[in-house]
Parts: structure tokens; C-alpha cells; sequence
């Protein structure tokens, strides 16, 4: 999994990293706010990031705040480096749209299991989306079968979005997953035998002739 | 009453970077070669009564000296990160005098430690 670390403090942003690569996180490493941003809204983005509260220029609350106003259906997990009795820090932080919280210098079990927090929450997310997703296909099918149809009241042909008439069985088929197995129902089989002994008939008296 | 905490302590910071030799020399490289410019930005924030790069440069000095467990720097750092924050820089120039001597403390321990790793 991809990890952003932003952290202007090379000492804090090198040992942090190395603990993620440990972990066998693909660790990226920028040294501020802006190029954080960058790196977020690219399109091949990390699903986690490690943001210094603290940065020059656009602090990690402030990329946290962008990421979730022009991002908003990005599923990322923001966690915020914040400064020992930093208790304001921590608030607003949370408020601007990280998602937890991690106090400089991090013990190392303690970021493991946030991080875990992290990667469980986005795992999913993503699980949630692609369920979202089927439901959205499946309804989408499921419209087409609605409304009006216009259908011919002798051949029963269906007249599509296309102006084409289609058999109904091609155009529910179309639509859905139904499948047709053809037969001939009892009220239908009564009429065709019919209509066969009297061409029979006809065939016999015309042989005669 | 003197501090009884160590000025490096070399056991947590070993913790801190996982046991990694390699990662541990390079940390302790970094701050004897960062130190002198964050203790020059410091002096300067506070000769020219800038607050804001005063909050700013000591922040950054609490926080690498928190990753190499040196408590005495890191409290003389974020007595000076608060000083800039709430704008009283009258009683900066004592707090940079105790941190330069935290510093002065600190650097030849992580020298050793640098060596002997």
C-alpha cells in the first residue's frame, strides 16, 4: 500500500519513513504541506498519509482540509504528526478532516496499530464502494425494465429506445439477466393441434382430388 | 536540583528507530549537521524579535530532539516554541541561553554515540 509521509523536519520524516518501509509500506517522502497536496490529489494518490500539524506553508490540517472539500469521494486515511500538549492541535485537526492523530516523537506500537486502524478502514471503504457500485449497475438494469413500453398488440413486438421493434424475449435479455427456454404452453398446443389436423385434412382431400 | 533524566538517551532512541543500526547513524548524522543552522535560526528569531520564526525554529529542534530522546533539549526547545507563540520574547534570550547549553550538553554525547555506532 502507498503511504505519503510530510514532515518538514527531515529527522522526523526519515525515521518515520524507514518505519513505514519496515512495515513494507511503498513510502513516499515530501518535505511540506504544498508538495503533499501534490502528491494527494495526483491520480495514482496514496490511500494513507502521515502529515506533520506543523509545516511551513500549508500545514497538514490545511492539506487535510482540501483534501476532504475538493476530494470528497476520495477514500484516504489522514493522520495528523502533532506535538506532545498540542490539545488544540489535535482538535482542530480532526475538525479540518484527518482522520486520527499520532504524537511526535511516536512510539512505535502505537503508530502500528493507528496505522493498522488506517489500513482496516480503507480496505473497507474500498469493499463499500465496489458494493455501491453493483447496486448501482443492478439498478440501472433494473430502470430499463420500467416505465412505458410500447408494445404491438399482434406480433407483440417491443419498439426500443432505438425505434427498433424487438421479440420481447431480445429485449428483456437486453436488460437483464433473465434467459428464455422456448416451449409451447397448453392453451397454445390446444390451438396449433387444431390448425395441424386441418391442414392435414386439407393435404389428404387434395391428394384425393 | 539537577535533572536526573539522561541528556541522550541512547536505549529509547534505539527503540525509537527500531533497533536499525543503518537508520540510527543516519539520524544522529543529520542532527550534528542541522543543529548549528536550527540553533543559528533561533538566535536570529530571537535578536530580531520575529515570534513567529522563533516558534517556527524551535518547534523544529523539540521535534528532532524528541526522536533522539534528549529531554533537556527538547524542554528548552518548547520553552522557546511557546515564548514565540504567545509573543513573549522578553524572556527569550534566558530560554535561548538555557538551550544553547542543553545543546552544548547533547552534541558531544551524540558525537560519541555517532562514533561508536
Amino acid at each position: 500500500m502507498k503511504v505519503l509521509v510530510a514532515d518538514d523536519d527531515r529527522i522526523a520524516a526519515a525515521v518515520l519513513a524507514q518505519t513505514l518501509k519496515r512495515w513494507e509500506f511503498d513510502v513516499t517522502v515530501v518535505g511540506d504541506g504544498a508538495d503533499a497536496w501534490r502528491h494527494l490529489a495526483a491520480a495514482s494518490a496514496p490511500t494513507l498519509a502521515v502529515l506533520d500539524r506543523m509545516m511551513p506553508g500549508l500545514d497538514g490540517a490545511e492539506v487535510c482540509r482540501r483534501v476532504r472539500q475538493e476530494m470528497p469521494n476520495a477514500n484516504m486515511y489522514l493522520v495528523l504528526l502533532t506535538s506532545l500538549g498540542g490539545g488544540g492541535d489535535v482538535v482542530s485537526g480532526l475538525d479540518a478532516g484527518a482522520d486520527d492523530y499520532v504524537t511526535k516523537p511516536f512510539d512505535v506500537d502505537e503508530l502500528r496499530a493507528r496505522i493498522n486502524v488506517g489500513v482496516r478502514v480503507i480496505a473497507l471503504q474500498d469493499k463499500l464502494n465496489q458494493r455501491v457500485a453493483e447496486l448501482q449497475a443492478a439498478l440501472a438494469n433494473v430502470k430499463q425494465l420500467h416505465g412505458l413500453l410500447p408494445i404491438c398488440s399482434y406480433c407483440k413486438r417491443i419498439r426500443g429506445d432505438d425505434q427498433y421493434w424487438q421479440q420481447v424475449e431480445s429485449y428483456i435479455a437486453a436488460r437483464s439477466d433473465a434467459q428464455f427456454s422456448h416451449g409451447i404452453c397448453p392453451p397454445c398446443y390446444e390451438k396449433l393441434e387444431v390448425e395441424i389436423e386441418e391442414q392435414r385434412k386439407l393435404m389428404r382431400s387434395t391428394r384425393k382430388r | 536540583m539537577t535533572d536526573p533524566r539522561p541528556v541522550f538517551d541512547r536505549e529509547v532512541f534505539e527503540r525509537q528507530v527500531g533497533g536499525d543500526r543503518e537508520l540510527a547513524t543516519e539520524i544522529l548524522r543529520m542532527f550534528l549537521e542541522d543543529c548549528p543552522g536550527r540553533m543559528a535560526a533561533i538566535k536570529a528569531a530571537v535578536e530580531q524579535g520575529d515570534a513567529n520564526a522563533l516558534c517556527t525554529a524551535a518547534h523544529t529542534l523539540k521535534g528532532s530532539a524528541g526522536y533522539l530522546a534528549a529531554a533537556h533539549v527538547v524542554d528548552a526547545a518548547a520553552l522557546l516554541e511557546r515564548l514565540g507563540r504567545e509573543g513573549r520574547l522578553a524572556d527569550a534570550p534566558a530560554a535561548a541561553d538555557q538551550l544553547e547549553g542543553a545543546v552544548a550538553r547533547l552534541v558531544p554525547e551524540i558525537q560519541r554515540a555517532s562514533l561508536a555506532s
